[in-house]
């Protein structure tokens, strides 16, 4: 994780959110369960209190309620993506094509199709997952 | 267009803009399950509140559909329709849908061992053995011309893409490298190229290609550069702002409110004359994300004119279309056509 983060924030010209707190992640899994979607994984929340969302080149981490109008709020953008299964899946980023979600009962991140849904990478990590969906290199921006 | 018509075309086309994107946001609050509580505000809520979950689940239900509808409305009403998906022709499968990604993005994502096929598994797991353990002997070595990648079926697909037939140099040093057998060559499938692929690129500390992507927004940075800034200038940004995703786009790379959208969706690339441009700039379109893009993908998806190449607003007037002989002069500037192609 300390090695992805390093990258995001080598990034040209990207947009970060400022770090969330606890609170505000236990408040956007409680809503995320009342509207019976999968809960966040650990390593996203992890994530979140780095950057509370992120865009950059297109691709797109979502946030907890984030500021600024560019970014993109978690449970907004589950709400709007109509996915299949969301009792399974949360959906944490997005770029043109694919979404970047979390499959609770494989647990994995998954990059999917955005119009049909279909998995394209499975990733066990989430530091791999997020490259592919910033479509950043491995060992890109250290 | 004078200051003043411009102003009343701007106030139309961000009264049009607040009400779509207003629906996307009102679609997105309509399913959001509230839950009880004790607060004055929920109490004054009557009958909302006396429904059982599976009644209030209906109610959103009936309300998201409502919102669908209302939205479908506001862009059938500006002359977007629907695309009508032919079910005879087949969507991309898992592997073209990866194969256009990389063609489009040029970033390499190392595949699990799980996903080659076994021939060139197995080949690449002998030749690793035999390099740690120094007894073993190495396996034969084989040269260049002993590949014959229009073997393999997927390498036939595959080479269709520009960006791909470059790499057909590399990908034949890298399985000389890796001492795969050409008889492995027919049974290769996408997985094993991106593998193969990857280790040559990472060896020599390379790029395969750069992707259709980046091409595609110097491309437009470069044709239609002066109309974009004039757009935008009308859309009131700021001219500082503008210059920088100007700068950005001549860099390969894209503004955070921007976004280039495929106007045939890769999911149905083969509803195109010449699938394998898929990600060729006529087909691409740069427009805002939210919520130009969105209404352009919402439900199954809307068509846009074929010659549009910038979709800044829903009037015209905030639009640039194609100019062909533009973009010819551009690729003949860059070496990616001959001085004597036609325009397209």
């Amino acid at each position: 994780m300390q090695k992805l983060v390093k990258q995001l924030n080598a990034l040209p010209d990207a947009n970060t959110g400022k770090p969330v707190d606890a609170a505000q992640i236990i408040l956007c899994q409680k809503q995320l369960c009342e509207n019976d979607f999968a809960p966040l994984p650990e390593e996203y929340a992890a994530l979140l209190h780095h950057f509370n969302a992120f865009a950059w080149n297109g691709s797109f981490l979502y946030g907890v309620k984030p500021f600024k109008d560019f970014f993109l709020d978690l449970v907004g953008e589950n709400m709007l993506a109509f996915h299949p299964l969301p009792n399974l899946n949360v959906i944490l980023g997005c770029n043109e094509y694919d979404y970047l979600a979390w499959n609770c009962a494989d647990a994995s991140y998954q990059i999917i199709d955005k119009s049909d849904f279909m998995v394209l990478n499975t990733y066990a990590g989430c530091a791999d997952a997020v490259r592919h969906i910033l479509k950043i290199e491995d060992d890109e921006y250290l | 267009m004078s200051k003043a018509q411009n102003d009343k075309r701007l106030s139309t086309e961000r009264v049009l803009v607040a009400a779509i994107r207003n629906k996307m946001d009102a679609l997105a609050n309509a399913q959001f399950f509230k839950n009880r509580s004790n607060s004055a505000k929920s109490r004054n809520r009557g009958e909302y509140q006396k429904l059982s979950s599976a009644e209030k689940r209906l109610v959103r239900r009936i309300k998201v559909q409502q919102l669908k509808t209302e939205i479908h409305l506001l862009l059938y009403a500006n002359g977007f329709r629907p695309h009508i998906r032919d079910p005879q022709i087949p969507r991309a499968t898992t592997e073209e849908s990866l194969a256009i990604r990389f063609d489009f993005d040029g970033i390499l994502h190392r595949p699990d061992s799980t996903l080659l096929s076994a021939p060139y598994a197995n080949a690449r797991q002998i030749y690793q053995e035999a390099l740690n353990n120094g007894d073993t002997p190495l396996p034969p070595e084989y040269n260049p011309g002993d590949y014959r990648l229009d073997d393999s079926p997927v390498w036939r697909k595959l080479k269709l893409f520009d960006n791909f037939r470059q790499t057909r140099k590399k990908i034949i040093n890298s399985l000389v490298h890796n001492r795969i057998p050409p008889e492995a060559v027919p049974a290769m499938n996408y997985y094993d190229f991106v593998d193969t692929l990857t280790d040559a690129c990472k060896r020599t500390n390379t790029r395969p290609f750069e992707g259709s992507r980046s091409q595609n927004l110097k491309m437009f940075a470069h044709c239609y550069g002066e109309e974009f800034t004039q757009i935008m200038l009308s859309l009131r940004y700021k001219p500082d702002a503008v210059h920088q995703m100007l700068q950005q786009m001549h860099k390969g790379s894209s503004p955070n409110i921007l976004d280039l959208h495929h106007k045939t969706n890769v999911t149905n690339f083969r509803e195109l004359e010449h699938p394998e441009k898929i990600n060729a700039f006529p087909n691409m379109l740069l427009t805002f994300i939210h919520p130009h893009h969105r209404s352009l993908h919402f439900d199954k998806g809307y068509d846009i004119d074929k010659d549009i190449v910038f979709f800044g607003g829903y009037d015209p007037a905030y639009q640039i279309r194609r100019n062909p002989e533009k973009e010819r002069q551009y690729l003949i500037s860059k070496g990616r056509l001959p001085k004597n192609a036609k325009t397209r």
